[in-house]
């Protein structure tokens, strides 16, 4: 009897902070806010998730690498206009999403090679990317939106699959496919080998400048397709829409509790960190409160969880 | 140690994550606000439209009783008879909180709950102008339930998912100066046309009908900046005497209308009077005749914003016309309580506010009176 409850502290102390950090703030909203529990809201959230969830699971693989990739907003604005811009040109719009995927996974290369072979910080080349891939995508729509009539929009956005939101299969099968890489591919030990210890890892025979390319062209990769649905969600292509998504991409990985500078962590967690943000917003938006406080209130409420998430991870270690 | 890094990082970034998200967008006027968000294509057929609207169409077109708006007055002076039979909730979704005309909408609707009894909610994105904000601010508030948006739009397709959303739930939705890309339950807000032409004729008549006239236009593809520059050379072209010497775009903001003047002027010099076509071009404009002692030119603007005001006061600029965010929100207030207590639905599908009808000019004559009494910013 003793063991199994020794078993069940060790259990509890396993569950990172951020569980129940989201518990509680669960417990809360549906304390004050009205129609905050139901299921329909719920999935309204859980839908709502889905871009930054797609664009933080590649930012954590970049985060685990000891990086941060400033550019993935931008990438995800490019895409969207490029997507719309080729669909305009007459290229029939299923094909031209595919295509549209090539540039942000070309562009996460030229940030890969900047890092590895460059020897820039990741924080410096990626943010003059950002920049650079910002300028583009507001010099080709001279500002504005661009728009095109097509039923693929709300097709993804608003159809269903065995009752759950098309979108939320997506980010399923993205979070499978990168769990899984992380977990059982070459690839994936030596994104965290990237962030231990280069060294060893170069000593080891690795490739580790093909390492650098390859996680952060992953990452744009998952910046477009986080890209593609954001334009089905406001069907028309916005080359602002993701300015400042890579912060709060940053962000929620932090508070999904990876190490910025050690290369623990993994991609769980920064799901979690990004259902915790978007329920914070959402029970905001739900109990009324003013536009004007709303940005203070987030602001304190994630940085007393990273704190607290900090704090709690070293009483346990 | 390494604790500490990264808390310290985190920290930072988070901040960094609220405070500085929005990319060099930030509007300076609400002209400049509305010129974002070009509709490119309007002609899209509506697949589907429910709930309150489409029964405009089977509405008479004029009403029998004068004016036909719930409301008297403009600006601060708005006020209504219209009261709510249930505490209603209604929604204002502008585009940030930053700019003195998204204020203006925010404090309408506040007012008029005040006056008519219905609970206001005021929201922005927390990214300014973040179309896909104001979407997933409508999504959760139709959860919540609300029983009317009134909508500053960033976009006029982009906002469409949640436009739709409401309509499907069946809450009525008006839009304030850039209307939804389909037809909902109003729009209301200037019409830019009417603006131009009002504006153009009192210049047209200043210059008793005949002289050299330089327009500032707005962004290249702006619908409203479109709309707008049609009522003035719609009008211009009345006066065989009046010659638009140039036609050039000063994309709202001030300090293009300054360096576009100073070009112009070097190869204009008789030139009688200067069109901006918002308050911040013509400011602009001001500032470079000044430095070029020509100050006897004639200047117009659009919004009659606070700087305008007082540049018409000091006889600097010459009129304005009163764009009225506070008074547009609080007439699209009044339009969705009358339809929440019994069906009412505006006469038309756009209602404009303030019409000429309104008194919506500025000159000398009545700038103290409107600065005491009327203007929206303050």
């Amino acid at each position: 009897m003793g063991k199994s409850e020794e078993k069940r502290k060790v259990f509890l102390r396993d569950v990172p902070p951020i569980v129940w950090m989201l518990l509680v703030m669960l417990a809360l909203f549906a304390a004050i806010a009205n129609n905050f529990l139901s299921v329909k809201n719920l999935l309204n959230i859980l839908r709502q998730s889905v871009p930054l969830m797609i664009l933080a699971i590649g930012q954590t693989m970049i985060v685990l690498t000891g990086g941060t990739d400033l550019s993935l907003g931008a990438q995800v604005s490019f895409t969207t206009v490029v997507w719309i811009l080729l669909a305009q040109a007459g290229v029939n719009i299923y094909l031209a999403a595919p295509i549209a995927l090539l540039f942000p996974v070309g562009i996460g290369g030229i940030n890969g090679i900047l890092v590895s072979k460059g020897k820039v910080p990741p924080f410096i080349a990626t943010f003059g990317m950002q920049n650079i891939v910002n300028s583009i995508a507001l010099v080709v729509t001279s500002g504005s939106s661009l728009y095109f009539s097509h039923q693929i929009f709300r097709r993804v956005y608003e159809s269903k699959f065995l009752l759950v939101a098309t979108p939320i299969w997506i980010a399923v099968a993205v979070f499978a496919v990168s769990w899984i890489l992380l977990k059982y591919t070459r690839f994936g030990t030596n994104v965290y080998g990237l962030g231990g210890n280069v060294e060893a890892l170069s000593l080891a025979g690795v490739n580790t400048t093909g390492s650098y390319i390859k996680t952060y062209a992953f990452a744009g990769l998952l910046a477009g397709i986080a890209g593609l649905i954001t334009a089905c969600r406001v069907e028309s292509g916005q080359p602002t829409v993701g300015s400042g998504w890579e912060f709060e991409a940053v962000a929620v990985t932090i508070l999904g509790g990876t190490s910025l500078n050690t290369g623990k962590g993994g991609i769980g967690g920064t799901v979690l960190g990004v259902l915790f943000l978007n329920m914070l917003r959402n029970g905001l938006n739900i109990s009324g409160v003013s536009a004007m406080y709303q940005n203070a209130i987030i602001g304190v409420i994630v940085m007393l969880a990273i704190v607290l998430d900090a704090l709690m991870r070293k009483s346990r270690s | 140690m390494k604790r500490k890094t990264v808390c310290f990082m985190a920290m930072l970034l988070t901040a960094s994550m609220l405070m500085g998200c929005s990319t060099g967008k930030k509007e300076t006027t609400p002209e400049a606000a509305s010129s974002e968000t070009v509709q490119k294509e309007e002609t899209t057929a509506p697949e589907e439209a429910k709930a309150p609207e489409a029964s405009h169409e089977e509405q008479p077109a004029q009403s029998s009783t004068g004016s036909g708006y719930p409301v008297t007055g403009i600006g601060t002076q708005i006020s209504t008879d219209v009261e709510a039979k249930e505490s209603y909730k209604i929604a204002i979704i502008v585009k940030n909180s930053t700019n003195p005309y998204q204020t203006g909408c925010m404090n309408g609707v506040k007012k008029a709950a005040e006056d008519m009894g219905f609970e206001a909610i005021t929201m922005a994105p927390s990214t300014d102008d973040s179309v896909e904000e104001q979407v997933k601010i409508m999504e959760d508030l139709i959860e919540k339930g609300v029983d009317g948006f009134v909508l500053v739009p960033v976009d006029s397709n982009g906002i469409m998912p949640g436009v739709r959303k409401a309509q499907e739930a069946g809450i009525p939705v008006a839009c304030i100066g850039t209307p939804a890309a389909e037809e909902t339950f109003l729009r209301t807000g200037v019409d830019y046309t009417e603006t131009g032409r009002i504006i153009a004729g009192m210049v047209a008549e200043k210059l008793e009908g005949k002289g050299e006239v330089i327009i500032l236009e707005g962004p290249a593809g702006a619908q409203n900046a479109i709309e707008r520059l049609n009522g003035i050379n719609e009008v211009l072209g009345e006066y065989p005497d009046i010659e638009i010497v140039a036609s050039q775009t000063a994309n709202f903001k001030r300090t293009e209308g300054m360096n576009v003047t100073e070009n112009l002027i070097q190869r204009y010099k008789d030139v009688d009077a200067i069109i901006g076509m918002n308050d911040e071009s013509a400011l602009g404009a001001f500032q470079a005749l000044k430095a070029a002692g020509m100050e006897d030119v004639l200047i117009a603007g659009f919004d009659c914003n606070q700087d305008a005001c007082a540049a018409i006061q000091n006889g600097e600029l010459f009129a304005s016309y009163n764009t009225d965010p506070y008074g547009s929100c609080y007439l699209a207030a009044t339009y969705i309580v009358q339809y929440l207590n019994d069906g009412t639905t505006p006469e038309k599908y756009f209602m404009p506010f303030p019409t000429a009808a309104d008194d919506p000019i500025t000159t000398i004559d009545n700038v103290e009176n409107y600065m005491e009494n009327i203007a929206w910013w303050k």
